[in-house]
């Protein structure tokens, strides 16, 4: 039977390893890997969004469609506030690490491209799919951070968007349907 | 005057002979070092839309990846969960490999396209020096190439080696337009091979590691520690009519993949010792099939020997 001896010098002095690292060390205090990666993927997802939802007075022609997108819009604001905060606070840079990237429900400078040169009853139809694409990707990510996020802020902000997230949506399904 | 490859190669066979009781004569023909890597195959286990490297906990966060390797990969995975799901819980032939591999989904329209059989990860050395490759670490993890690069970038990127293949098609920076039907897509792309020493991640999941220098092949004094290269080479089931072949992620030219020690630490050892230290070119058990004399690392079972 082959017996397999270690077999490491050969001749050569590799360079000394210290203890590793581990990979889940907080970069920030009361931040986990969790909190850091759903802050950097909701900041700029909410950012794309309230871009889209600002041309909704001028674009859209469903006076009941504008109102309920109006309200999002409100909203969606007011939580870009709070995660810019929390990503300051996190020590996270403001660049946008999925510039250029194809992220799930993702509103996309591509796409805002288009609703720029949008109106009317094809602004309002492509407004309901991306905003519905928005809100169901923020409630998905909502409820990793609520499993597996550690900053009680953090946190706390993803309940409300998981909790806001049904009654959004059902305006917008309704409103779909009409 | 025998080089100082030959030299280094000599030393090192004899050493290696020493260490196999088995192995009956003596290296002769062995001088020659052409290669230094061993290659691990593994088939496809799953897709989804995780990726415990960069979005860890979030379920859904990231576009689709297929997943080779451990069978238990998803969002939620740590070292700890990759190792705790058991010896033989990877697709990868060594049962002892519990790392896990994935790459953005390829798809056709909204087709997914899987690999239809075992694919290649080769771990070569991608420094002059094989001899100072030394394992990974347990929980060590990296992304190479970029999700949000341009077309030039993935084309002049350290790891690029010759882009999309199909057919006699070569050289393609994004998926080829057409490819002969029957044929299939390939893509081999290198990973960075110098480690920080320190990190087993960082915040981008790649600054703790490095291409080597490529004028020197050597490792640069911020990111001394020499480990094995990695080179993905992967084949996807598609062809004839391109036009509406993707990768989740994007274009041809978003093609990156991730990386997540959890080898057996023993059986990693032994193979990067070997093959890679040995400058042989090894087979999924650490075989030389024109070396035959130096031996092999796993037994008939992808294990080492005494396992059963």
């Amino acid at each position: 039977m082959a017996l397999l001896i270690s077999l490491t010098a050969c001749g050569k002095s590799a360079p000394a390893v210290s203890a590793p690292v581990p990979a889940d060390a907080p970069v920030s205090a009361g931040f986990n890997g969790t909190d850091l990666a759903w802050l950097q993927l909701m900041v700029p997802m909410t950012e794309n969004a309230v871009e889209l939802l600002r041309l909704t007075p001028d674009h859209g022609d469903n006076p009941a469609l504008t109102a309920a997108t109006t309200k999002i819009a409100e909203s969606e604001n007011a939580t870009l506030a709070r995660l810019r905060a929390l990503r300051d606070r996190a020590g996270l840079p403001a660049s946008n690490v999925h510039e250029g990237h194809r992220m799930p429900g993702m509103v996309t400078p591509a796409d805002l491209v288009v609703m720029r040169d949008s109106r009317g009853a094809e602004f309002d139809q492509r407004l309901l799919a991306l905003v519905g694409a928005h809100l169901d990707q923020a409630g998905v990510l909502a409820r990793g951070e609520q499993q597996s996020g550690q900053d009680g802020e953090s946190k706390s902000l993803a309940a409300e968007i998981a909790r806001d997230w049904a009654p959004q949506r059902e305006d917008l399904t309704r409103l779909g349907k009409t | 005057m025998p080089s100082k490859f030959a030299l280094l190669a000599t030393a090192s066979a004899i050493t290696l002979a020493a260490a196999f009781i088995t192995t009956a004569s003596t290296a002769t023909a062995d001088n020659l070092v052409t290669h230094h890597e061993f290659q691990v195959n593994c088939s496809p286990s799953h897709h989804q839309p995780d990726d415990p490297i960069v979005f860890p906990g979030l379920p859904g966060a990231s576009h689709d990846h297929t997943f080779l390797g451990n069978k238990t990969t998803n969002a939620n995975t740590t070292t700890q969960s990759l190792q705790a799901a058991g010896v033989g819980a990877t697709t990868c032939l060594a049962p002892d490999d519990l790392s896990a591999y994935w790459f953005p989904t390829v798809l056709n329209g909204s087709q997914v396209i899987l690999p239809n059989f075992a694919q290649v990860v080769y771990y070569k050395s991608g420094v002059l020096d094989y001899t100072s490759v030394r394992p990974f670490p347990p929980g060590f993890r990296f992304v190479a190439g970029s999700p949000s690069a341009t077309i030039g970038e993935f084309q002049n990127a350290p790891g690029a080696v010759e882009g999309w293949e199909c057919g006699d098609s070569f050289h393609n920076w994004d998926v080829p337009v057409t490819c002969t039907p029957g044929s299939q897509l390939n893509i081999r792309y290198q990973a960075p091979s110098c480690w920080d020493g320190v990190h087993l991640d960082s915040a981008d999941h790649k600054s703790h590691v490095t291409y080597p220098n490529k004028a020197t092949l050597t490792c640069p004094a911020d990111h001394p520690v020499a480990v094995p290269m990695l080179e993905f080479k992967i084949a996807f089931p598609v062809s004839g009519d391109m036009s509406q072949v993707h990768l989740a992620s994007g274009r041809g030219f978003t093609w990156h993949y991730d990386f997540f020690n959890a080898w057996d630490p023993e059986t990693l050892a032994a193979l990067v010792s070997h093959c890679i230290n040995g400058g042989l070119q090894c087979d999924p058990r650490g075989f030389d099939l024109y070396k035959p004399d130096r031996g092999q690392v796993l037994g008939p079972n992808y294990r080492l020997p005494g396992r059963p």
